[in-house]
């Protein structure tokens, strides 16, 4: 009778209930939350791995992982969150052990050509072109030299546009340790910045 | 002279949430580096927008959620299986340590199925009937002579000499 009540509920059973439905042995709850989450978590994983089969791939653990465990789910958290904390640490642990790197391209940081910046341009945008392209290379280069754990709160910054006590929370990390970490990341975007402002900085004495 | 924050120090402004009050009051007054803030903070939103994954279809979906609670009933059905595999080799043990005790008390000890009582009586009842069978034995003897049988027929006039030299030699006392 519990889940006739629940089933004509307008906004749907909620997570604790398919969580119930799904211990006592009805696999459709779980089903449904996969369903339901599915899209946020594969968002992230691509937000972290960067891979869209690593993403998918990682989905589908983090909920066979969630499913196993999910009797061991006390409810101190959302399950969205113990669920998306469960991914993010299947992210780090394939980020740790991939063995390759992407190399992107464009000049580095420290390359002796520097990069040739049209200053004369005379387009409306041609500084956000510049800044644009300046900025989607440091932080590709950059955050290929990151630890994965810098990679993961970077990326999750970047591109989730997660506030930092979000991820703090996400990780189980001090919201000082994350913001450490962040900073060290984001400084290593701007070292790969600094031959483009050096030769922006130049171009613009010899106007 | 004023100072102008370079694309870096905006970067980190945008990245880390800064609370620095200087550079935020800054960049509310000057025209140039609240443009190249609100471009930095533009363009990191672009980039991030155009490097997330292509919008997937509903069959992608579906087909990850299948593949989910298709992984989900494989690692049901392992998880049953295991105690089955245990239970089995249980029995199994169980049969041949069955099997191979049997054997053991057959070879060296009597039947426990009967009560002491009927052991000793059934023992009691071979050794008499062992004791018959001599005893028998012992009466063919005597009244059937191997002598004369059909196999030592043919032989039964050397037996009857025997027997008439050993009267002869009792006759005159050599035996």
């Amino acid at each position: 009778m519990a889940s006739l009540r629940l089933i004509t509920r307008d906004d749907g059973p909620s997570d604790r209930d398919l969580i119930d439905q799904t211990l006592g042995g009805d696999q459709a709850g779980f089903a449904l939350l996969v369903s339901k989450y599915q899209r946020r978590i594969y968002r992230m994983a691509f937000a972290i791995v960067r891979n869209e089969a690593d993403a998918d791939s990682i989905t589908q653990d983090a909920f066979v992982t969630a499913y196993v465990n999910l009797a061991k789910f006390e409810g101190r958290s959302e399950f969205e969150t113990w669920l998306t904390r469960i991914a993010i640490n299947k992210c780090r642990d394939q980020l740790r052990g991939r063995k390759w790197k992407l190399i992107p391209i464009g000049p580095a940081a420290g390359d002796d050509e520097a990069p040739s910046l049209d200053v004369a341009d005379e387009r409306p945008n041609a500084e956000r072109e510049i800044i644009s392209a300046q900025i989607g290379q440091a932080i590709e280069r950059a955050v290929e030299s990151l630890s994965a754990q810098q990679k993961v709160i970077f990326r999750l910054r970047h591109f989730e546009e997660l506030p930092l006590e979000e991820i703090a929370t996400l990780l189980d990390l001090a919201p000082g340790t994350v913001r450490a970490h962040l900073f060290r990341a984001v400084h290593k975007v701007r070292k790969e910045l600094e031959p483009w402002a050096a030769a922006n900085a130049a171009a613009g004495e010899a106007e | 002279m004023t100072k102008h924050y370079g694309t870096g120090e905006l970067l980190t402004h945008a990245y880390m949430s800064s609370e620095d009050a200087e550079l935020s009051r800054h960049v509310a007054e000057c025209d140039a580096c609240g443009r190249r803030l609100a471009a930095v903070r533009s363009e990191l939103e672009r980039h991030a927008a155009n490097e997330m994954s292509p919008e997937k279809s509903e069959t992608f979906w579906k087909r990850q959620e299948l593949a989910v609670m298709r992984a989900i009933e494989t690692r049901n059905r392992r998880a049953l299986g295991i105690p089955t595999q245990i239970a089995a080799a249980a029995a199994v043990v169980f049969v041949v340590t069955a099997f191979l005790a049997g054997r053991g008390s057959v070879s060296s000890a009597p039947d426990m199925t009967t009560s002491p009582t009927a052991t000793v009586a059934s023992v009691e009842t071979n050794a008499t009937a062992v004791a018959t069978q001599e005893n028998g034995l012992t009466t063919r003897q005597i009244t059937t002579d191997p002598w004369q049988s059909e196999q030592l027929e043919d032989f039964q006039n050397v037996v009857d000499w025997e027997s008439w030299v050993e009267a002869d030699e009792k006759k005159r006392g050599t035996i």
